[in-house]
């Protein structure tokens, strides 16, 4: 071995190094569960070595990218670690993407090969025409046929068997890209945030210390692998501190209270709706879930009688996460002793992110004001891939500009208004959309669902317009469809009028 | 630097580190010549020096030509005044310039033989130092740290990374003095430190410790095979656990540690900590099975990037791609490891390993020992001969021939010592951090009297 790598071995900062040491560390523990499958952190770690020996042997090397489509299982993290002590980038897909969506993501990653589930070939060729580069597609689970699209189609298991276990000791850069994942955006392409293993690393340090996360624990693995959130703000935490992951391949909560009363499981990550469901499902038939010890939600709030309810029926402490894709993602930590203090808020800074809030001409602004919620810290991604003016604006003024519009409170914790381009500008006002859907709700109770947007308009820019989902059979009550009169809005945010678009469930 | 722990040094170690500007920490205990040999070494730009200990490296001035400034914390006639400095300079936030392979701080370690070496910890290094030491102690931001352990230790500062990672409270103390500690403890509500051998004795016997407040304290980490007794007492007087510790400067002062609960007698098995990866050896880097004694060598991002100028050392410390930590440890069968002892303290008499680590917990449960060492004299017969030297407790007149004795039923012959020397607590030699000083002990001469 070279001496650089000897170096580089000794002393970097690496994401599958984490696995290799809670491997040597606890080999009998277990550190993930999928079903009836079970593995320890030795033969995971051994199975994760394999896989990283198969891609290899297939040319990919350093700085090369691999699309991994797949459903949660534990191919799916066997894959993401051979890529890690590979150096080769990993590119989750969404599994929502279809035809050209797909075959962008491929063609700008320049994926070489692509790692799918045999269930989604199918999916795959929707979009693979559009990347030539992918050469070879490795199936898990047997593939079709021997060739898939010209391109030569390779059994997972069956290259990964074939592979020694030891450990693959590969010069890779705390820097290297481990991963790109790809942001939808809703008015241009999808944007690639590229992520390092130093931005993973001490992310999952963070987690790992704002959730007191230990050896003991074992965790639910169900919002989709794909999304950093369950990866990076679960998985690679668990896995750094040595704690068991349950992968579940989707939400179901009489099984998934069946799994946490029989696995004694510790921590749960899931949406509010779930906790709700979880709540009904124990009031059906009530397991017992006295090792749970934290359930964190994220992407939205939970009110306070829910939040309360939920508190009582599971025993355990809440907190929310907060984030997104480009800090990797956990920016700010909504921890237990605030949750119903401070109802709605999003929290405190996780350690190692810096959080100020911005106003667009770059001045800080004081406690108490709203304004772009701006990071700085290690785990921020390293750039948008091959998007030079995406990543500048995003950098302006040394800091990163999430999009996010926020304010922090007097007690220093921090309130989320708005997504930035949720603002509509209309006549010389910014309205955040969240408002009025908040408005809306509480207006008419026949409103399951709103969403408000800025449609184009003449005179004053955008005008505010409010598409609505109401509970079926029922009938709408106070909102009439060309009226706001009865929203409890400030007035100067509405004086250029609402139109609303009513649809039946 | 050179100066005690106070609240400007670590502001200075702060400021430091976002310049990206390596800190030399200077042992405020050595002498201005031993100095000179460190700032020599360390080729600083700037001295920043206390106003106490300004003075004594005042002689050095001509000899040193890398230094343009020389900074004092207090005023002082021909110094740079620190604070007046802070008064004229801008409150803005600084560049961010520092990436994390810069050096943050040159650590020289105690070199019980030799000269001492510069360990270079990098940003990185220290950063992960601190992050992981929070999340495996699970601090919060309700932790206090007792920080009365010099800066130039890693002790010191691993501790206040780690504190400052969770907005916890690092509380800086100019010295291990037992009745400030526990001051500062009943009155910040500080719940955690590092107890080190000869300060944990004190801080256990101190007269005025029951007239203190200390059910803040939850924890202390230290290195139990010392005294394990005497852990067990303390942990029992405060109620508090203990972690025994097993680390050092070049990697990170807890790569792995045991747990003990409130009067419980150190174990001393330890779970090696997350993000590192440990393995116990031979001389040609094999791994050893479960129960052999072996050097444990080490990789992990809190690793030191070498020693400051100093190849040879460096190929030595880093050979075979492993940092090589000159401890003998044993793996368990469940992976837990033991420490065995330093690997250089290793004593070869008439073809046997002994090592002092076997020898000091059974003299130290001897009714009449407070404290013991034990290592190997030159001797033409066995190739080296096991002597101890024993501080006695307070107010016991010891008897060599009773401690030959109660080794005779307890030790195999070929490790009770053959010598025996008696000395006052206070006459030890003793490193900055307390720890007995072998080396210095093996210098003093041997005679006929303490033959048994």
């Amino acid at each position: 071995m070279d001496r650089m790598t000897e170096r580089n071995l000794i002393q970097r900062v690496n994401a599958g190094d984490m696995l290799t040491r809670s491997a040597a560390r606890a080999p009998t523990d277990t550190a993930i569960v999928e079903g009836a499958r079970r593995f320890t952190y030795a033969e995971f770690n051994a199975v994760v070595n394999q896989s990283a020996h198969a891609l290899a042997g297939l040319g990919l090397a350093r700085g090369d990218a691999v699309a991994l489509m797949s459903t949660n299982n534990a191919e799916f993290l066997a894959v993401y670690y051979a890529c890690a002590k590979l150096g080769v980038i990993c590119v989750p897909i969404n599994l929502f993407w279809r035809h050209r969506e797909l075959g962008y993501v491929l063609a700008h990653a320049r994926v070489k090969a692509v790692v799918v589930e045999g269930q989604l070939v199918d999916q795959l060729r929707t979009g693979l025409q559009d990347a030539p580069e992918a050469v070879d597609i490795i199936v898990i689970g047997a593939p079709p046929a021997a060739h898939i699209d010209g391109r030569p189609a390779h059994s997972f298991e069956a290259l990964a068997g074939a592979a020694p276990d030891h450990e693959p000791e590969i010069y890779v850069a705390d820097r290297d890209p481990i991963f790109y994942l790809y942001t939808s955006g809703t008015t241009s392409a999808p944007k690639g945030a590229v992520s390092s293993h130093l931005a993973v690393y001490i992310e999952s340090l963070g987690v790992a210390l704002d959730t007191r996360l230990n050896a003991k624990d074992g965790m639910t693995a169900l919002m989709p692998l794909f999304h950093t959130a369950q990866l990076n703000a679960f998985v690679t935490p668990a896995i750094a501190v040595g704690a068991a992951v349950h992968i579940m391949r989707g939400f179901d909560a009489p099984r998934l209270l069946d799994l946490i009363e029989a696995e004694k499981l510790s921590v749960a990550f899931a949406l509010p709706m779930m906790y709700r469901a979880l709540v009904e499902e124990q009031g059906r038939r009530k397991r017992r879930v006295e090792t749970l010890r934290l359930a964190i939600y994220a992407m939205a709030p939970m009110p306070t009688h829910e939040l309360k309810s939920a508190m009582e029926t599971l025993g355990c402490e809440f907190s929310l996460m907060f984030g997104q894709t480009e800090m990797n993602p956990l920016a700010v930590y909504f921890r237990p002793e605030h949750q119903l203090s401070h109802p709605g808020a999003v929290g405190t800074p996780s350690p190692n992110v810096q959080v100020a809030i911005m106003e667009p001409g770059g001045a800080f602004l004081p406690r108490g004001e709203a304004g772009e919620i701006v990071y700085r810290g290690p785990q921020v991604m390293t750039e948008y891939l091959r998007d030079e003016a995406a990543t500048e604006a995003a950098f302006k003024q040394g800091w990163f500009h999430s999009g996010d519009c926020g304010r922090f409170d007097a007690d220093g914790i921090l309130w989320f208004e708005d997504r930035f381009k949720d603002v509509i500008k209309t006549g010389g006002e910014n309205v955040a959309s969240i408002e009025v859907e908040k408005a809306l709700y509480a207006a008419d109770p026949s409103v399951q669902e709103a969403a408000v947007v800025g449609l184009p308009h003449d005179r004053w820019g955008e005008a505010v317009t409010a598409v609505v989902v109401l509970k079926e059979g029922l009938i709408p009550t106070l909102i009439d469809q060309d009226s706001c009169a009865h929203l409890r809005m400030p007035s100067e945010m509405m004086r250029h009028g609402l139109s609303i678009r009513v649809f039946q469930a | 630097m050179l100066s005690e722990t106070r609240p400007d040094y670590v502001e200075i170690y702060a400021a430091a580190a976002a310049l990206g500007v390596t800190v030399v920490a200077l042992n405020i205990r050595l002498h201005p010549e031993e100095q000179l040999d460190w700032l020599e070494r360390g080729a600083p730009t700037v001295v920043i020096a206390s106003g106490p200990l300004a003075p004594g490296i005042e002689s050095l001035r001509e000899r040193l030509a890398s230094v343009v400034h020389w900074v004092s914390l207090e005023p002082r006639t021909g110094w740079l005044d620190y604070e007046g400095l802070l008064a004229e300079a801008s409150p803005i936030e600084p560049p961010r310039v520092a990436a994390p392979d810069d050096i943050h701080n040159v650590l020289f370690t105690s070199g019980t033989t030799g000269r001492p070496k510069g360990a270079l910890i990098s940003q990185r290094a220290a950063a992960i130092r601190g992050l992981r030491l929070a999340q495996w102690l699970s601090l919060a931001q309700h932790d206090g740290f007792v920080g009365w352990l010099p800066l130039y230790h890693c002790g010191g500062d691993d501790s206040f990374y780690a504190s400052f990672h969770t907005g916890g409270v690092f509380c800086a103390l100019h010295k291990a003095d037992s009745e400030t500690m526990f001051r500062v403890i009943a009155r910040h509500r500080l719940t955690w430190t590092l107890l080190l051998p000869g300060v944990l004795t004190d801080f256990l016997n101190h007269p005025r410790r029951p007239e203190h407040d200390l059910s803040s304290l939850h924890f202390a980490i230290g290195y139990a095979n010392m005294s394990p007794d005497l852990v067990a007492l303390l942990t029992a007087a405060l109620s508090i656990r203990f972690y025994d510790a097993f680390g050092q400067s070049e990697a990170s002062y807890l790569l792995a540690h045991g747990v003990s609960e409130p009067g419980e007698t150190p174990h001393l098995r330890k779970q090696p900590s997350p993000l590192m990866e440990l393995r116990i050896v031979d001389d040609d880097m094999n791994d050893l099975p479960p129960g052999v004694p072996g050097e444990c060598v080490v990789r992990g991002p809190t690793v030191m990037s070498g020693y400051l100028d100093d190849a040879a050392a460096n190929e030595e410390a880093f050979r075979g791609g492993w940092l090589h930590t000159g401890d003998l440890l044993r793996k368990e069968m469940d992976g837990a490891l033991s420490f065995v002892d330093r690997k250089r303290y290793l004593i070869k008499t008439g073809g046997e390993n002994v090592y002092p680590a076997e020898v000091e917990p059974v003299l130290t449960r001897h009714p009449a020992v407070q404290e013991v060492c034990v290592f190997g004299v030159p001797d033409p017969h066995w190739g080296e001969a096991i002597k101890a030297v024993i501080a006695p407790r307070p107010g016991v007149v010891p008897s060599g021939a009773d401690i030959v004795d109660f080794c005779r039923e307890r030790l195999a012959g070929y490790k009770r010592p053959r010598f025996i020397e008696f000395a006052a607590p206070e006459r030890l030699p003793r490193s900055a951090t307390g720890k007995l000083q072998r080396h210095e002990l093996a210098k003093w001469p041997i005679d006929d009297n303490q033959k048994t």
